[in-house]
């Protein structure tokens, strides 16, 4: 006769842990680096070696070397240290267009799903004209119309990207609306608002968590493309866009050191994002 | 008698697919043209001003007022500059002191070669991975992890890395400008296309991967290699087919979309395109330029969506049954 032995249900947070990045490395990864960009936006200037505007001309458009590890730009500030302080505008600005479009498109998605018929198809409508605008172009048309700078560009892409928040949250939202739990929520009396974002919204979390860092990666490309042609972030703030464009004429007098490396950081920024937001969408799709 | 309703319905179908066809993308380039030239009427500053400089009578102003048609409300305005635009007519460059049709003219071709070249990257990169990380299961994760990151490449970026490499390391392209004639185009924007292909690319790739690796578990894949097709014949046939057209439609909106990228390029590559004109026409507030190249990469933007949704329609059998049978 043998004995069946239990495991026990409840495991240990290490445990669960391990479990999870055997499920989902690459998950695991991409959010270990997203919360490395969250780490240095709050304390990156405290790891800065040098003040970002430090100007040294006397080492200035050098290589790497032990004094400055990724050497320094025309004016002689360490790029290392302004790699640290440009996460703050860089991913701050990102962080806002993300919020403001998916709380936007959250609200589209809501008021769409729920009143249906000619509110919904009007708002699909709009959304499709919206998609037909190519999202540099309206934030340059803003900045022409405002000024350079970070504003203009933030309102721009808030505005073009919450279609796509609307689209998925409106997918999700369709099928919930005609839950029986929605009816028991209006026959008991509850107010619009409250079934919307204490009964409804809840139940869209996922896959808006999951667009929505789909929407930080492209946001992210899309503000240092802005900044790079002189129209975001304006110099001496030490934005990556602008470090990739002050990098650029170095780069052709043969010191590409600034360039490459603010242009490495963009990227990995960007790939952690898209891939975390496409890991959690397969997750919350898996969910449904 | 039901024959001849069949066919005044077919008549009446046929006549409202134009309308409806035509009806989106015209009412896009209406509204898109109309809050873009209200806006910029909006912002800040007084072309009358910039152009006549200095301190300048009152009779002047009314003068120059009237000579560009500004005495009109703003209405009148939109409706006459969209009017003159539709004929070529953009009016004057503040910052140039020219013609804005002028300044544009050669610049077209230029953004357009462009555009064009980088395209042919795409569908021919793009596609080519996506059927080899889709029919060649060992290549399929690697194709993946190419694809992941190149979406994530700005253009910009790419242009400096490329830059570093394969001008100023190997000697192969020059690092800027546009160059002249269609081989000295062809050399001088290779690295320039590239740079603007990597993230359409890499997005296309994905796309067909996904597509074939979809198509292939399909039930009707699994019965023809039951009955003992060969794997090549069963890929060209029974797979490649259906995938074709999501593939086909999803490239050519991607092409569509490298139009706006061409600004960030031209740009970093220092060529004399509608892009870098742009760039520096926001800049310096010169915004009958501004009005004019924003509405040019508008319409060719949403014509070339409205004949991929044309040619979805052509291509696709069951659209093209489904006319028949009504």
């Amino acid at each position: 006769m043998s004995t069946v032995r239990l495991e026990p249900v409840q495991r240990s947070l290490a445990g669960r842990t391990w479990s999870g990045v055997r499920r989902d490395p690459l998950l695991v990864l991409a959010a270990c680096v997203c919360a490395l960009m969250v780490l240095v936006v709050l304390v990156g200037p405290l790891l800065a070696p040098y003040p970002p505007d430090q100007t040294d001309i006397l080492a200035a458009n050098q290589g790497a070397s032990s004094a400055h590890w990724l050497g320094t730009d025309a004016l002689g500030r360490d790029t290392t240290s302004r790699l640290h302080c440009g996460a703050r505008p860089s991913l701050v600005a990102a962080g806002l267009v993300v919020v403001c479009s998916t709380a936007l498109g959250t609200l589209l998605a809501i008021v769409a799903a729920w009143y249906g018929g000619w509110v919904d198809r009007t708002l699909m409508r709009v959304s499709n004209v919206l998609f037909a605008i190519p999202s540099i172009l309206l934030a340059m048309v803003g900045v022409a119309i405002v000024g350079a700078g970070i504003v203009a560009p933030v309102i721009a892409l808030s505005i073009v990207y919450s279609p796509y928040i609307a689209r998925v949250g409106r997918s999700v939202a369709l099928p919930e609306r005609r839950k029986p739990y929605i009816e028991a929520c209006q026959l008991a009396g509850f107010s619009k608002t409250r079934i919307w974002f204490f009964h409804l919204l809840p139940n869209m979390r996922g896959i808006l968590v999951a667009q929505s860092t789909v929407a930080l990666g492209f946001a992210l490309m899309d503000l240092a493309a802005i900044s790079f042609i002189g129209l975001g972030v304006q110099p001496p703030s030490a934005d990556w866009g602008v470090m990739v464009s002050e990098g650029r004429s170095a780069l052709l007098n043969g010191q590409p050191m600034q360039a490459l490396t603010a242009g490495t950081v963009i990227v990995v920024c960007v790939v952690a994002a898209m891939v975390l937001g496409e890991r959690l969408t397969a997750r919350a799709k898996g969910a449904l | 008698m039901p024959a001849e309703s069949a066919t005044s319905r077919t008549v009446a179908r046929a006549a409202s697919a134009p309308v409806r066809w035509l009806g989106g993308p015209l009412l896009t380039i209406l509204i898109a043209s109309f809050v873009l030239f209200m806006a910029l009427a909006a912002a800040p500053g007084d072309p009358v001003m910039t152009l006549l400089g200095g301190h300048p009578t009152p009779e002047a102003v009314a003068a120059m007022r009237a000579k560009l048609g500004m005495d009109h409300s703003l209405i009148v305005q939109y409706w006459n500059w969209l009017i003159a635009a539709a004929q070529g007519h953009f009016g004057t460059s503040i910052i140039y002191r020219s013609d804005v049709a002028d300044l544009l003219a050669g610049r077209i071709r230029i953004t357009f070669f462009l555009v064009a070249y980088a395209a042919v990257i795409v569908v021919a990169v793009g596609v080519g991975l996506g059927i080899l990380g889709g029919a060649v299961k060992r290549l399929g994760s690697a194709v993946a992890t190419i694809a992941a990151v190149g979406v994530a490449i700005p253009a910009f970026v790419a242009a400096l890395f490329l830059v570093q490499v394969f001008a100023l390391g190997l000697g192969w392209f020059p690092t800027m400008g546009a160059g002249t004639g269609f081989f000295g185009h062809l050399w001088h924007m290779t690295l320039p296309a590239v740079a603007l292909a990597i993230g359409a690319a890499a997005y296309i790739a994905q796309i067909t991967r996904a597509t074939i690796f979809e198509e292939q578990s399909r039930e009707h894949v699994e019965a023809a290699r039951g009955r003992g097709l060969g794997s090549v014949d069963v890929f060209r046939r029974h797979v490649l087919r259906n995938a074709a057209l999501p593939i086909i439609t999803v490239s050519a909106l991607t092409a569509a979309g490298l139009i706006a990228g061409t600004v960030v390029v031209e740009y970093a590559f220092g060529i004399g395109g509608l892009g870098s004109l742009l760039v520096s026409s926001v800049a310096s507030k010169d915004y009958a330029v501004v009005e004019a190249i924003t509405l040019i990469l508008l319409v060719v933007f949403v014509v070339t969506l409205a004949i991929i949704d044309l040619l979805q329609a052509v291509l696709d059998p069951r659209s093209r049954a489904a006319r028949k049978v009504g």
